[in-house]
C-alpha cells in the first residue's frame, strides 16, 4: 500500500479504535460502496480524486446513471455484513439477535470515522454537497465527524 | 414507472403507526417496508383499503409495522388466508409480504396453487436466501454448497428458482426487485398491484446478519435491470420470459420478468361470487334458522 493510502487507513483506524488494519481497510471500503449509491457518477468521480489511490477504485466503477435514494438501514448494511453479527446458537427476540445490536452501533462508530478521514481530504464545499445526498442519520453522522 | 397519480391525498405519515421494527440494523427489509408504503401512496390507496398478510419470519413482521388491516398467519399459510380475504371482499388491496421459508419452503405447495388460481392479490417475497428469525439455516433459495448451522460442510439440495417455478405453475405476474434500489422496487410493487391477478415480486434481500454471502455487493455486482440492457423486451412472449425467469448466478435480471393480462383473476371465476363479493351481502337471503344452523356446525 502507498504511503498516503496507509496514512488514510491509520486516521480511520485511530478514530474508529480498530485493532487491525484489515477491519479499518473493511470499513472503509463498505463505506464508499454505500457512497457510490448515493452519489451520482461526477460526484464519485470528485471524490475520488480526493482520496488516495487504494481507495479511489472503490468510486471509480461508477457506472453514469442517477443517484439511488437509499434509507439509513441499506447504507449501513456493506459496514454490518463486515462485522461479526453471530454469537451463541439461540438468542430468541423475534429475529432481532442480540448480537445485531451492539453491531449496529459498532457499524454507526466506524462509518463515523470512515467519514472523519474522508472530509478531512475535502473542501467544505464539497463536504456539504456530499451531506446532502445522504440518508438523515448518515448526514448527521457526516457533520459531526 | 406507469402513470399513476394519487387522487387523494394519502401520505407516507398516513400509514405510520410508531412501532419500531426488530429487525437488524442493515437489514434489506427496512427498504421492502418503505418500498410498501410509498407505493401504496403513489397508487392513492388509504390504509383502510389495504390488508397485509404475513406468515412466520423476519420479513413476516411486516404487518407489525405499518398502519392497514394486518393478518399474521401461521408458518406458510399466508396465501391462501389472502386468497380468503381476496374472495370475501374483492375491494381490499390484498398484499402478502413473506420470506423465501414461508413463501417457498413451508408455503411452497400453497405458492404453487396460487399461481396457477391467479387471485387478485400482490405477492411480495423477501428473498434473503436463509432462515433468518430461527438464526440461520440454509432455506430452499440458498444455493448448493451454502455452510450454515443446518448445513456445516454446504447445502446438498439444489436450490429452487422461484421465478422459474412461478412461471411453471401458471403464475401471470413475475418480477423481481433489490431492496437496496427502492426506487425499483417501488416500481415494481405498483405494477405488480395494477396487474389484475396474482402477483409475483422476488426481492433480493440481503440479510446481513446471517447470510455473509449474498450481500448488498453480491447482488448488486450480479443483478442487471432488463429494462436497461434489454429495452425491447417484451415481458408476455413466454420463450422470451422462460428464459429470463431461468436466469441466475453471474447474471439476475431485475424487473418484469412475465406477465399475462389475458386470464381473468380467481374471484371473478368463482360462480357463488358472480352476485358480487360477500361481505356487503346481507343474512336476509340466508334465512335465521340457516344461519343458527351454520353457526351449531361450528361449535
Amino acid at each position: 500500500m502507498d504511503r498516503d493510502s496507509q496514512a488514510f487507513l491509520d486516521r480511520v483506524k485511530q478514530a474508529a479504535r480498530l485493532e487491525s488494519d484489515r477491519e479499518a481497510d473493511e470499513a472503509v471500503r463498505a463505506t464508499l460502496r454505500s457512497l457510490r449509491s448515493v452519489l451520482d457518477a461526477d460526484q464519485c468521480e470528485r471524490l475520488a480524486r480526493s482520496l488516495p489511490p487504494a481507495y479511489a477504485c472503490e468510486l471509480a466503477s461508477r457506472e453514469p446513471g442517477p443517484a439511488t435514494d437509499i434509507d439509513r438501514e441499506t447504507f449501513i448494511g456493506r459496514m454490518m455484513t463486515s462485522l461479526p453479527t453471530e454469537a451463541l446458537w439461540d438468542q430468541s427476540l423475534g429475529g432481532l439477535d442480540l448480537v445485531s445490536v451492539p453491531a449496529g452501533d459498532e457499524a454507526a462508530r466506524r462509518t463515523q470515522a470512515v467519514f472523519s478521514g474522508i472530509k478531512a481530504s475535502l473542501d467544505a464545499e464539497f463536504a456539504e454537497e456530499i451531506a446532502g445526498r445522504l440518508p438523515g442519520d448518515i448526514a448527521g453522522w457526516f457533520d459531526k465527524a | 414507472m406507469p402513470e399513476v397519480v394519487a387522487e387523494r391525498r394519502v401520505s407516507i405519515k398516513d400509514y405510520d403507526n410508531k412501532v419500531r421494527p426488530s429487525w437488524c440494523p442493515g437489514c434489506g427489509d427496512f427498504a421492502i417496508l418503505s418500498s410498501l408504503k410509498k407505493a401504496f401512496v403513489d397508487q392513492g390507496i388509504a390504509p383502510h383499503e389495504v390488508v397485509v398478510v404475513g406468515g412466520i419470519g423476519c420479513g413476516s413482521k411486516l404487518p407489525n409495522y405499518l398502519r392497514a388491516y394486518g393478518f399474521m398467519t401461521i408458518h406458510g399459510r399466508p396465501l391462501p388466508v389472502a386468497t380468503g380475504i381476496k374472495l370475501a371482499n374483492p375491494d381490499l388491496h390484498v398484499v402478502v409480504v413473506d420470506g423465501d421459508g414461508d413463501g417457498y419452503g413451508i408455503g411452497g405447495n400453497h405458492f404453487i396453487h396460487t399461481c396457477r388460481r391467479n387471485p387478485n392479490i400482490t405477492h411480495v417475497v423477501q428473498n434473503n436466501q436463509i432462515y433468518a428469525l430461527t438464526k440461520g439455516q440454509y432455506s430452499p433459495t440458498s444455493d448448493y454448497g451454502f455452510v450454515t448451522t443446518t448445513s456445516p460442510e454446504g447445502a446438498i439440495e439444489r436450490a429452487i428458482n422461484p421465478t422459474a417455478l412461478a412461471f411453471a405453475a401458471g403464475a401471470t405476474f413475475i418480477a423481481r426487485a433489490f431492496s437496496g434500489d427502492p426506487k425499483h422496487l417501488t416500481e415494481m410493487i405498483v405494477k405488480g398491484m395494477q396487474h389484475r391477478g396474482y402477483a409475483l415480486i422476488d426481492v433480493l434481500q440481503p440479510c446481513v446478519t446471517f447470510n455473509k454471502v449474498n450481500t448488498y455487493d453480491w447482488y448488486e455486482e450480479r443483478s442487471y435491470k432488463i429494462s436497461e440492457e434489454e429495452p425491447g423486451y417484451d415481458p408476455s412472449d413466454r420463450d422470451a420470459a422462460w428464459k429470463k425467469a431461468n436466469e441466475w448466478g453471474e447474471r439476475i435480471p431485475l424487473g418484469v420478468i412475465y406477465q399475462n393480462p389475458e386470464i381473468p383473476p380467481y374471484e371473478e371465476s368463482v360462480p357463488g361470487l358472480s352476485g358480487g363479493s360477500i361481505v356487503p351481502r346481507s343474512y336476509e337471503g340466508i334465512g335465521k334458522e340457516a344461519f343458527e344452523r351454520l353457526k351449531k356446525s361450528y361449535m
